[in-house]
């Protein structure tokens, strides 16, 4: 449970996007759409990945993604795990906002993959879940089948859960500065049940990601929580960047 | 590879199995391997290793492209080029370390022009996807970086009667010395800074570069062996003794199988006792010794015999070497047989003998005393060899 294991092309660190595109997602932050600050957002963290795997123009699969949409519906945009040369490749889609917001539905398509694929990844880094969404679900609730996501293992780790919240109702201060932020802790205040749910679905930052984190200039605190408060554009690309921060070489 | 004047470039797109130089007083060891990342697509690796030598000197760099700069073997290369280019030609024979690194310095900022325009009018493939082009500007801005390590030895000579030996490095790639006494690597003070690099658009990196000079005889002269590997071999760090060629191949073998596998570039050089004699120098023979992975030495050109000024002599000037070496053991062989059947005869056959004779026999026998001539000793002339 080290979490140290690095991504390599032989061992690639598989991270899943489960992205909530419901219709609120059209509403305004800093003057633009949350889907278009969440679509700059993924851009970025697909951009560092490839950053972080490339030699001359060579891609290594050091990562393998999979991107999934929901609202009432869960949509694969990539078809399954897509090594990040492939991504790379197809680039990332155009995409649009739709109705309701069925997180558990979401999580439910996440953990029929990882029971496809995980014995997969079993020499790999300990994948990583990435979930974004700015409200809260209208359907079942998740937080079961998001226990059952984080009970499962690789030797390296749990399967990690990380939880981008655009909302900016959770927080009980504000964040003045992104940079120096310590991150959501166990004993910080949170304003809403499901500031407290989201919590508690959200896996404690490894400090082998923290290192990454302090890499990139993030001064995120030992024990923090890998929930992020999406209250605008550079905590949402912060949010993204996390998912990225498996050890690489 | 072998490139006349005594000038070693080690190619980027393939496999160097380990292979040995030999000269008067140094013996010099080298390998290259690029990452299983980049051989299956047939890219170039990102290590760097030059080397040179004459009767005079010998100057080498070893650099080690930084894969998250921009085209890192483009940095290693043009650095490796630089540094060795300044080595040979500019260095002055003065054994002040504040001037040489100042001088060091000097160079490593003014690269950054011609660097820069390398960087800057690198044309990228047509035909890339638009997220990997965008990464590779975002990298062009920042420049191409490497590490690296590199040195001159000097022979003992009219104006340098001690010899000398500069080494300068930065980043991780590893350096390490060995004494008769042992490794003295900790006389270089710090270990491999990963922090530290040279970068096309800024030149040194996260500190000055580390310089270490030294006279190459006399009291508290240099060690005898300087070992130099990038990070990608780092499965050396934890041995107290230099691997045979052999194992070291077995060692590169092994680091190209890892999940980890990145670049390798390895250059060692050992130098006898024999350069206090000033007999340093002379015409260099060379030969390979490892078969590299997947029977690598199979893809490389036929080894090679380079003799300075002489041109190149292919596999046929290898094969007279290996005979040569053979016909040597075989003298060994031969005198190690006689010195043991002349113990045999002074310990056990002459005092039998004696005892026989001290017994009345009716008939007197002579006994020839064992004959042991001085045999040479197998190891010397090849002290260098292990």
């Amino acid at each position: 449970m080290s979490y140290d294991m690095l991504a390599t092309s032989k061992t690639p660190a598989l991270v899943i996007y489960l992205l909530d595109f419901s219709g609120s997602m059209s509403r305004s932050m800093e003057g633009r759409r949350r889907i278009d600050v969440v679509g700059e957002a993924l851009k970025a963290a697909i951009q560092q990945m490839i950053f972080r795997s490339t030699k001359g123009s060579l891609i290594s699969p050091r990562y393998h993604v999979a991107l999934y949409v929901y609202s009432r519906d869960v949509f694969d945009v990539f078809d399954g795990i897509k090594p990040i040369h492939e991504v790379a490749r197809l680039g990332l889609p155009e995409l649009s906002t739709m109705n309701s917001t069925d997180t558990a539905k979401g999580f439910a398509q996440v953990e029929k993959l990882l029971q496809a694929r995980l014995g997969d990844y079993q020499d790999c880094p300990a994948p990583l879940v990435c979930h974004m969404s700015d409200g809260e679900y209208t359907g079942k609730d998740p937080q079961p089948i998001v226990e059952r996501i984080m009970g499962m293992a690789v030797p390296d780790g749990n399967v990690l859960v990380e939880n981008i919240f655009i909302s900016d109702q959770i927080l009980a201060k504000p964040v003045d500065d992104p940079k120096q932020w310590p991150g959501i802790l166990a004993d910080t205040e949170l304003r809403t049940a499901y500031g407290l749910k989201l919590r508690a679905m959200s896996s404690l930052l490894p400090p082998s990601y923290r290192i990454m984190m302090l890499e990139m200039d993030y001064q995120i605190a030992p024990g923090a929580a890998m929930l992020l408060p999406g209250v605008n554009a550079e905590l949402v690309g912060m949010g993204f960047q996390m998912s990225t921060a498996t050890p690489v070489m | 590879m072998g490139e006349g004047s005594g000038l070693r470039r080690i190619a980027q797109d393939r496999e160097s199995p380990v292979t040995v130089a030999r000269g008067e007083g140094w013996l010099c060891r080298y390998a290259y391997a690029r990452a299983a990342d980049l051989r299956a697509p047939g890219r170039t690796g990102q290590d760097y290793l030059v080397w040179r030598e004459s009767a005079q000197a010998l100057a080498f760099a070893l650099c080690d492209g930084v894969s998250q700069s921009f085209f890192g073997d483009l940095g290693a290369r043009f650095l490796g080029e630089a540094l060795l280019g300044w080595l040979w030609e500019d260095l002055s024979p003065i054994f002040d370390p504040d001037v040489l690194r100042n001088a060091l310095v000097e160079q490593l900022l003014a690269w950054t022009g011609p660097a820069t325009e390398l960087v800057q009018s690198y044309r990228l493939a047509h035909g890339l996807p638009e997220l990997l082009r965008g990464v590779l500007e975002e990298k062009r801005a920042l420049g191409s970086q490497s590490t690296f390590v590199s040195g001159r030895f000097d022979w003992p000579s009219g104006e340098l009667p001690e010899g000398r030996v500069v080494l300068a490095w930065m980043g991780d790639s590893r350096l390490r010395l060995w004494g008769p006494e042992g490794e003295r690597t900790a006389e270089l003070g710090g270990g491999p800074e990963t922090a530290q690099r040279w970068s096309s658009l800024k030149g040194p990196v996260g500190g000055e570069p580390h310089l270490y000079i030294a006279p190459l005889v006399g009291a508290g002269s240099l060690p005898t062996r300087v070992m130099v590997y990038s990070d990608g071999l780092a499965v050396l760090d934890g041995l107290a003794q230099p691997p045979l060629d052999e194992a070291l191949q077995a060692f590169i073998d092994r680091s190209e199988m890892a999940p980890t596998s990145d670049d390798i570039a390895f250059w060692e050089l050992q130098l006898s006792a024999d350069l206090a004699s000033g007999a340093a120098g002379g015409e260099p023979v060379e030969e390979v010794v490892g078969a590299g992975p997947s029977g690598a030495a199979g893809q490389q050109e036929q080894p090679v015999v380079t003799t300075p000024g002489t041109g190149i002599l292919t596999s046929g000037g290898a094969r007279r070497l290996r005979r040569r070496l053979v016909g040597w053991k075989l003298v060994a062989l031969v005198i190690a047989v006689v010195g043991v059947v002349g113990a045999i005869g002074w310990f056990i056959l002459l005092p039998a003998l004696r005892e026989y004779r001290a017994k009345p026999t009716p008939t007197p026998t002579a006994v020839l005393a064992p004959t042991v001539r001085p045999g040479r000793d197998p190891s010397r002339g090849r002290g260098l060899l292990r």
